[in-house]
C-alpha cells in the first residue's frame, strides 16, 4: 500500500520543485531547487519519524502549500524589477492621461470623427472608422509612452538622475495655497517630459539641460 | 489593540514590516555558529522567531551576495546540505545593528514611558 503512495508522493514534490525552477533565474536553478528540497525532505522525514510512517498525499499537500505557490517562491529570489518604478509612476500615469484622454480622445472625436462623416456618403462606416482608428491610435500611443518610460526608468536607476536636485531650481511657489491650475501643471508635466527625453541623446549635455529644464 | 482586531490584514502588513529587519538581525546572530538552512529555522522557531523556508533562503542569500555569510555545500547524513556561517565582514556588521537595535529598544522605551 506505501510503495504507490510513496510514488505519488515523490512525484507531487518533483512536480513541486519543477514548477518552481521554471521561474528562478537560470544560473541560481539548481542550486536553488537543491536547497529548498533538502528542506522540504527534512520537513517529510520530520513529519513522518513523528508519525511512524510514510506521509499521505494530503499531508505533503500541506506541506508544499505552507512553503507557498510556486511563482511566489520563485519571485522571492528575484531582486525587484519595476518596468515603470514608484518615483516615475504618479509621472507616467498623468502623461497617459493627458495625452490619451485630454489630446488624442476630443481631436478624434470632436475633429476627425466629424470629418470622416460628413466626407463619406454613408455615417455608419464612418463611425466604424473613427472607432477603428480611435482604438489603434489609443493603444499605440499608450504602448509608446509606456516604452519611453521603462527607458527613463532603466536610464533613472543607473544615473539617479532625480537626486540630482537643487532646492534653487523649483519653480516659485503660487502666493495663495491655490492648487495650481490644470493648465499650468500640465504645461509643467509636458515641458518635464520633453526634458527629461532631451537629456536621453547628449551624455555631455545632460546635467547641464536637466538644470535648465529644472529651472524652466 | 481592536483596530488589529478590526483589520487583521493591516496588522498582518505592519507586524511584517516590523519583523523584516529584526529577522536580519536574528540570522545574523544565530549563524555565528555554522548551520545549515532547516536547523536554522528551528532553532529560529524554537526562540520564538517563526521564519518560513520562502523568507529565509532568499534572504540568506542576499545577505551571503552582500558578503555577510558564506556558506558551504557539504554531506551530512547522507544528505547534501548547505552550511551558513558569519563571515569575517558580517562580524563588525552585526555589532553595529545590535547597537542600533539597542538604542531603537531604548528609545522606544522611552517614549512608552512619557505617554
Amino acid at each position: 500500500m506505501t510503495q504507490p503512495s510513496q510514488t505519488n508522493s515523490q512525484s507531487l514534490l518533483d512536480r513541486y520543485l519543477h514548477a518552481v525552477r521554471f521561474w528562478l533565474p537560470k544560473a541560481q536553478q539548481q542550486d536553488i531547487v537543491n536547497e529548498l528540497s533538502e528542506d522540504l525532505h527534512a520537513q517529510i522525514e520530520e513529519q513522518e519519524s513523528a508519525l511512524k510512517r510514510p506521509l499521505n498525499e494530503s499531508e505533503l499537500e500541506a506541506i508544499l502549500k505552507r512553503c507557498g505557490s510556486p511563482i511566489i517562491v520563485a519571485s522571492r529570489y528575484r531582486p525587484q524589477k519595476y518596468l515603470i518604478g514608484p518615483a516615475l509612476f504618479p509621472i507616467w500615469q498623468f502623461v497617459l492621461k493627458l495625452v490619451l484622454v485630454w489630446v488624442l480622445l476630443p481631436i478624434l472625436v470632436v475633429v476627425i470623427g466629424p470629418a470622416l462623416v460628413s466626407a463619406s456618403s454613408r455615417w455608419q462606416p464612418a463611425v466604424w472608422q473613427t472607432f477603428s482608428m480611435l482604438c489603434t491610435v489609443l493603444i499605440s500611443t499608450a504602448a509608446a509612452i509606456t516604452i519611453v518610460f521603462a527607458v527613463l526608468e532603466r536610464l533613472e536607476s543607473r544615473l539617479r538622475l532625480l537626486d540630482r536636485w537643487n532646492p534653487h531650481s523649483l519653480p516659485p511657489a503660487p502666493r495663495t495655497e491655490k492648487r495650481p491650475s490644470r493648465t499650468q501643471s500640465v504645461f509643467e508635466i509636458i515641458t518635464g517630459v520633453a526634458g527629461l527625453l532631451w537629456l536621453l541623446p547628449s551624455r555631455t549635455t545632460r546635467f547641464s539641460c536637466w538644470d535648465r529644464w529644472r529651472s524652466s | 489593540m481592536s483596530h488589529g482586531t478590526k483589520n487583521p490584514q493591516l496588522f498582518e502588513n505592519l507586524r511584517l514590516e516590523l519583523r523584516r529587519g529584526c529577522l536580519i538581525v536574528a540570522v545574523l546572530a544565530q549563524l555565528r555558529t555554522e548551520q545549515y538552512g532547516y536547523t536554522l529555522r528551528k532553532a529560529l522557531a524554537d526562540d520564538g522567531l517563526a521564519i518560513d523556508q520562502g523568507t529565509l533562503y532568499p534572504l540568506l542569500r542576499r545577505l551571503e551576495s552582500q558578503g555577510l555569510l558564506v556558506s558551504q555545500w557539504r554531506e551530512e547524513d547522507k544528505r547534501n546540505k548547505r552550511f551558513y556561517r558569519l563571515s569575517p565582514t558580517g562580524e563588525p556588521i552585526l555589532r553595529q545593528l545590535l547597537d542600533e537595535w539597542n538604542n531603537i529598544n531604548q528609545s522606544l522605551g522611552r517614549i512608552l514611558q512619557e505617554a
